[in-house]
C-alpha cells in the first residue's frame, strides 16, 4: 500500500448497536487509520441498532463524512457473513470529499438524483484530480405487504393478484414502498457528473424485500440516495461482469404501463408462457420461485452491453421485474456457482493490476448469495487468491450501479463490479 | 469455559437469526447441546425430526470418510439441516422450508467453522 494511502476494513459480529460502533472504531484506529471517509453496512438483523452503532463511529471521526445502508451479507479479508456491520474507511492527503443525501427516491427518481448530483458537482468544482469517482447507494425495491396476506413474491389468486398489483403502484407514491427506480436515478446521475466513475447499489433486507435503510452520517433514512464523491490523485481501476451466460432462447414481450412489468410473451400470457418455455408445472408458482429464477435471469441488450434481470414478483399473469427492460426482446439467462467463479476470475484476473492494488470495493447481486448459498466461502478463496492480503470489501446488494465515463451507465442484476484503487 | 459452554453460545446467537427456529449439536437420538430457546413446540414433529435424523447418523457414519458434508430433508414446513462435525455428531439447524437458505447457509457454514476450532 501507498505509504500515504490508508484503508481499514472492520467487521463486527456483536449484537449490542453501541459495542459493535466501539469495535468498528477500535478495529479503525488499530490500523492506524484516521478516516477521510467512512462507508458503513448493516444487515437488517440490526434494525433498532443502527443508531447506536452510528453515534459511537460519526462521535469519533465526526469530520469523515460517512455513507452506507443495509446490505444481505459482505465479504472482506476477515470472512463472509450475512448478518454484521462492517465499515471501510479510507485515509488519504491528496483527495477532496463531498457527499450529500436526497429523499424519495422511489417518488421523484429524477429530480432528487439531479439535485444530489448537483450539489456534487459544486462542491468538486475545484478538485484539480483527474480520477472522480462516485459511490452510490439507493433505495431498493421493497413489496408492500397486503393486509392478512402479508408481504409475498408470487400471487396466484385473481382477488391477491388485483390488491397487490394496485397497491404496488399507489404505495410508491403515499408510503415510499415500490419498485426502486434505480436505473433512473443512476441515468440522471450519470448525465450531471459525465467525468465521474460511478459503483453503487441497491440497499435491501435480507432478500425478503420488505424494507432497507441508508446511512448518512448519523442519519437513518428510507426510500433516499446517498452519494459519496471523490476527487483523487490515484487511480480507480473499474471491472465490471454479469455472472449470467446468455443463451440464445429468445423472448418477444410486451410490457405493461410501467417499463418493468412483462404483460406478454409471445402474444400469451406472460407468466403462463414462462413456465412453458422454462418446462416448468404450476406448481412451481410458490414462494420459492425465486430460488429457481435466480438461476435463469431475462436478459436484455442495450449498445454491446447485456442487462440481466430478476425476476422479482409474480401477481398474477404479469412478472414484475427489477427495472425497467429496455427491449422488446428479452434473452434467457442462467447461471451456476461454476459461472460465478469464472466470473470472479474475469474481475479479478488481471494479476498486473491487482498485484498494485491498495484498496478493492466490489458489488455483488444479492440474488446471486442467495443461490450459492455457502459455495459464497469458495468466492472469497479466489478473490483472496488474486488479491492477497490487500484490504477489501465486497458487499451485497439487490441491483448494481456501474458506469465509467464514455459508456452507458447500467444498472442491473447479477453483476459483479469492482473499483480497486491503485 | 468448558467446550459446552462454548458451542451453547455458538448456538445462542445462531438462534438469534428470524429464520433459525431450533438449532443443537447432537448425536444420534439428537442427545448433545441445545440452547434453550427453540420456537419448535410440535412434541409429534419433534418425534419425527429424531426418527429421520436417526438414519441420517446412520448415513453420516457410513459416508463420512468419502467426504459427506451435509444432508438436509424437508419435513413438514422446515428444512432440517444437518452439517456434518465428525463421524458421530452433526450442526442441526431447522428453518422454514420458504426461508431464504442461501443466506442462511452462510451463517451456518460461519457456525459449523467455530463448532470445529471449538471442537479441535
Amino acid at each position: 500500500m501507498s505509504e500515504d494511502f490508508k484503508a481499514s476494513v472492520t467487521v463486527s459480529r456483536l449484537w449490542d448497536g453501541k459495542r459493535v460502533g466501539q469495535e468498528l472504531v477500535d478495529k479503525i484506529k488499530q490500523d492506524d487509520v484516521d478516516p477521510d471517509f467512512i462507508l458503513l453496512f448493516s444487515t437488517i438483523h440490526y434494525e433498532g441498532e443502527f443508531q447506536k452503532f452510528l453515534d459511537i463511529v460519526k462521535d469519533e471521526f465526526p469530520d469523515a463524512p460517512l455513507v452506507g445502508g443495509t446490505v444481505a451479507g459482505f465479504m472482506s479479508q476477515q470472512g463472509c457473513y450475512t448478518r454484521g456491520v462492517s465499515a471501510m474507511a479510507v485515509e488519504y492527503e491528496d483527495m477532496e470529499v463531498s457527499y450529500t443525501i436526497g429523499h424519495n427516491t422511489k417518488g421523484k427518481p429524477k429530480s432528487k438524483a439531479k439535485k444530489c448530483s448537483k450539489e456534487i458537482r459544486e462542491e468538486l468544482k475545484d478538485s484539480e484530480h483527474d480520477e472522480k469517482l462516485v459511490f452510490m447507494f439507493t433505495s431498493g425495491s421493497e413489496m408492500p405487504s397486503i393486509p392478512g396476506l402479508g408481504s409475498k413474491r408470487v400471487y396466484n389468486s385473481k382477488v391477491a393478484s388485483f390488491l397487490a398489483s394496485k397497491l404496488l403502484w399507489i404505495s410508491s407514491k403515499l408510503f415510499g414502498k415500490g419498485v426502486g427506480k434505480e436505473e433512473i436515478v443512476l441515468k440522471n446521475v450519470s448525465e450531471e457528473l459525465p467525468e465521474f466513475k460511478i459503483i453503487g447499489g441497491s440497499t435491501t433486507d435480507n432478500n425478503k424485500m420488505a424494507s432497507n435503510f441508508q446511512f448518512f452520517d448519523k442519519k437513518v433514512s428510507r426510500n433516499s440516495l446517498v452519494l459519496l464523491a471523490v476527487g483523487i490523485n490515484k487511480n480507480v481501476y473499474m471491472t465490471s461482469e454479469a455472472a449470467v451466460e446468455k443463451t440464445e432462447e429468445e423472448l418477444k414481450i410486451k410490457k405493461g404501463s410501467k417499463g418493468y412489468i412483462i404483460k406478454e410473451i409471445d402474444d400469451n400470457y406472460a407468466t403462463e408462457k414462462l413456465l412453458e418455455r422454462f418446462n416448468w408445472p404450476k406448481e412451481f408458482l410458490n414462494e420459492s420461485l425465486h430460488r429457481k429464477t435466480f438461476f435463469y435471469p431475462l436478459i436484455f441488450e442495450k449498445e454491446g452491453e447485456i442487462f440481466p434481470e430478476v425476476m422479482g414478483v409474480i401477481i398474477g399473469n404479469k412478472i414484475i421485474c427489477g427495472y425497467e427492460i429496455d427491449s422488446e426482446r428479452l434473452f434467457l439467462g442462467r447461471t451456476s456457482g461454476q459461472t460465478l467463479l469464472e466470473t470472479i476470475d474475469k474481475v479479478f484476473g488481471n494479476t498486473e493490476i491487482f498485484e498494485k492494488a491498495d484498496l478493492n470495493f466490489t458489488i455483488y447481486c444479492s440474488a446471486l448469495l442467495e443461490a450459492i448459498g455457502k459455495d459464497f466461502f469458495n468466492l472469497r478463496e479466489s478473490i483472496t487468491e488474486n488479491l492477497g492480503e490487500t484490504p477489501f470489501l465486497l458487499i451485497a446488494t439487490s441491483g448494481e450501479d456501474f458506469r465509467v465515463p464514455g459508456n452507458i451507465p447500467k444498472h442491473t442484476n447479477e453483476t459483479i463490479n469492482a473499483a480497486t484503487f491503485l | 469455559m468448558s467446550t459446552r459452554s462454548e458451542i451453547l453460545s455458538v448456538l445462542d446467537d445462531l438462534i438469534r437469526l428470524e429464520d433459525v427456529k431450533a438449532c443443537m449439536v447432537a448425536k444420534k437420538g439428537l442427545d448433545g447441546v441445545v440452547p434453550e430457546k427453540n420456537e419448535i413446540d410440535d412434541i409429534d414433529l419433534w418425534k419425527l425430526i429424531r426418527k429421520t435424523t436417526d438414519d441420517f447418523f446412520t448415513i453420516i457414519r457410513d459416508f463420512y470418510d468419502y467426504g459427506l458434508k451435509s444432508i438436509d430433508s424437508e419435513i413438514d414446513d422446515y428444512i432440517v439441516d444437518l452439517t456434518v462435525l465428525d463421524k458421530n455428531t452433526a450442526l442441526i439447524v431447522i428453518y422454514p422450508a420458504l426461508a431464504n437458505r442461501g443466506l442462511l447457509e452462510v451463517e451456518i457454514e460461519n457456525r459449523k467453522r467455530e463448532i470445529d476450532e471449538i471442537m479441535r
